[in-house]
């Protein structure tokens, strides 16, 4: 038995939202983060703690209160339809807002952490030679903090490839759509198709691991040179 | 019954279809029991009959199966998993189609419809029934790209209840559950309207039980529970219909 092309277009299904889940997350993170990093206001630890709140919480609760908010007799859900023609359940773009809300920790947090460890004297330095916040950010910032920036987009991009209760509740196993790699191997294991069920689980196994010790060890050379 | 109350334990694996008429079931079997109004000792687990099927071919512990087909408790029998002696076929299910929108031709809900929530044909036989009536109404090409899979129909049913699938193809037994439900906690929300599909399937979606060996007594008390006129009539209320003839149902 080997791979079918449904489990193809799962496996690009399944890329195609990872990163564009990491994208989405390193824009919308590294500014929290950045700010998440120096804000010493008690709102701050709100946020933190909202940010953080997918770390613990269970994947039904976020697919429950997903799954009622995007019913089209709800704002969210209704404001979508009216807006796309489309309902936010069962589409890709409805992963899309799961899989940003479920990854957004292992984002924030590495990013956070690399702000934390940032010189700011650096930054004042730059700003009395007249470079502009888009130039300290592009040329000071990022190089500087390149390896929190590695690990959270590596990090987002991993999780969101495992994920698999918010799609089981929001997804709908569509396809080409929603059917990403961890619910097409559900699908096979409850179906007895263990010939492909090895075939998902193994290579997600290696993906993963493989991530992962590329994670670490460019953490550790870098972490060894500075 | 009653008298001989023994440790025994209750492990019912159910399709998800037949869930909330199981409950019933148990509530009224536990209430003739007297003596023990504990219905800890019977629990009920559901899921689609494929998933359960393969859970206690991997020696999951159920006592009891009821499926949402004939060949799975066939098969168990056939593997000497299940006792023959308890298999038999304990209701016959409807399958409808449900909308919002009032609307006699199925095949013209079919063709408005935005998302038709379906069990999985992988592993549920209302999933396999839901697809053969879309086929036998010949909207099968069109239908493809709006079908929404649910894990089991009970998953099919929610999306259908949440508002998010507009249409969906389910067995009749979940919607007079959740009338009842829905009359007392929503009263509001009315407008649902069930089409009978049985007219266009060429089989109807028999539903067959076994007992998984060795059998206990629980066990053996609740099958013959199951053929008294009470427990029959709260298979009917429940929105099944009885086999007209099987020997392991007579009176």
């Amino acid at each position: 038995m080997s791979l079918l092309s449904s489990d193809i277009t799962a496996l690009w299904l399944t890329l195609q939202l990872a990163a564009v889940t990491t994208v989405i997350l390193m824009v919308v993170g590294a500014p929290l983060a950045w700010w998440l990093s120096r804000s010493e206001s008690r709102f701050a630890s709100v946020i933190e703690a909202t940010v953080a709140l997918p770390l613990i919480l269970p994947p039904t609760v976020i697919g429950f209160y997903l799954l009622m908010a995007f019913s089209p007799d709800n704002f969210l859900g209704g404001s979508w339809l009216a807006l796309t023609g489309q309902s936010l359940a069962f589409t890709f773009s409805g992963l899309v807002v799961g899989s940003v809300i479920y990854s957004l920790p292992f984002v924030v947090q590495p990013l956070q952490s690399g702000f934390q460890h940032f010189d700011h004297k650096l930054l004042e330095a730059a700003e009395t030679m007249g470079a502009g916040t888009l130039d300290r950010f592009l040329n000071l910032i990022i190089p500087l903090t390149r390896r929190a920036f590695a690990t959270a987009a590596l990090l987002g991009f991993a999780h969101t490839m495992g994920e698999f209760g918010v799609v089981l509740m929001i997804g709908g196993n569509i396809p080409g759509e929603t059917q990403v790699l961890s619910i097409a191997l559900y699908d096979h294991v409850e179906a007895l198709d263990y010939g492909r069920a090895h075939w998902l689980a193994g290579g997600l196994l290696a993906f993963s691991f493989a991530l992962l010790i590329l994670l670490y060890g460019f953490n550790r050379n870098k972490g060894l040179k500075s | 019954m009653g008298s001989g109350a023994v440790a025994d334990t209750l492990s019912i694996a159910t399709a998800s279809n037949f869930r909330p008429v199981l409950e019933q079931l148990r509530e009224t079997f536990v209430e003739r029991q007297g003596q023990d109004p504990s219905m800890h000792q019977i629990t009920i687990s559901s899921a689609s009959s494929g998933v359960l099927y393969a859970q206690i071919l991997q020696h999951a512990p159920f006592q009891l199966f009821f499926s949402a087909n004939e060949s799975y408790p066939e098969k168990l029998v056939a593997s000497g998993r299940g006792a023959s002696e308890t298999l038999a076929t304990y209701a016959i299910g409807k399958l409808v189609l449900v909308s919002r929108s009032e609307g006699v031709n199925p095949k013209d809900i079919l063709s408005k419809a935005k998302r038709i929530a379906i069990a999985n044909p992988r592993t549920a036989p209302y999933g396999i029934a839901a697809m053969a009536a879309i086929e036998n109404l010949g909207v099968i090409e069109e239908s493809k790209s709006k079908l929404v899979i649910g894990n089991n129909i009970a998953q099919a049913w929610q999306f259908f209840h949440s508002g998010n699938a507009d249409v969906a193809i389910v067995a009749d037994a979940l919607v007079v559950s959740a009338r009842g439900l829905d009359e007392r906690e929503k009263p509001q929300r009315q407008g649902l309207f069930a089409i009978d599909l049985s007219p266009h399937l060429t089989h109807p979606v028999r539903q067959s039980r076994v007992a998984i060996k060795p059998v206990n007594s629980l066990t053996q008390q609740f099958l013959d529970f199951m053929n008294t006129a009470a427990a029959k009539k709260i298979i009917v209320d429940g929105g099944y219909l009885l086999p007209m003839t099987n020997k392991n149902l007579k009176q």
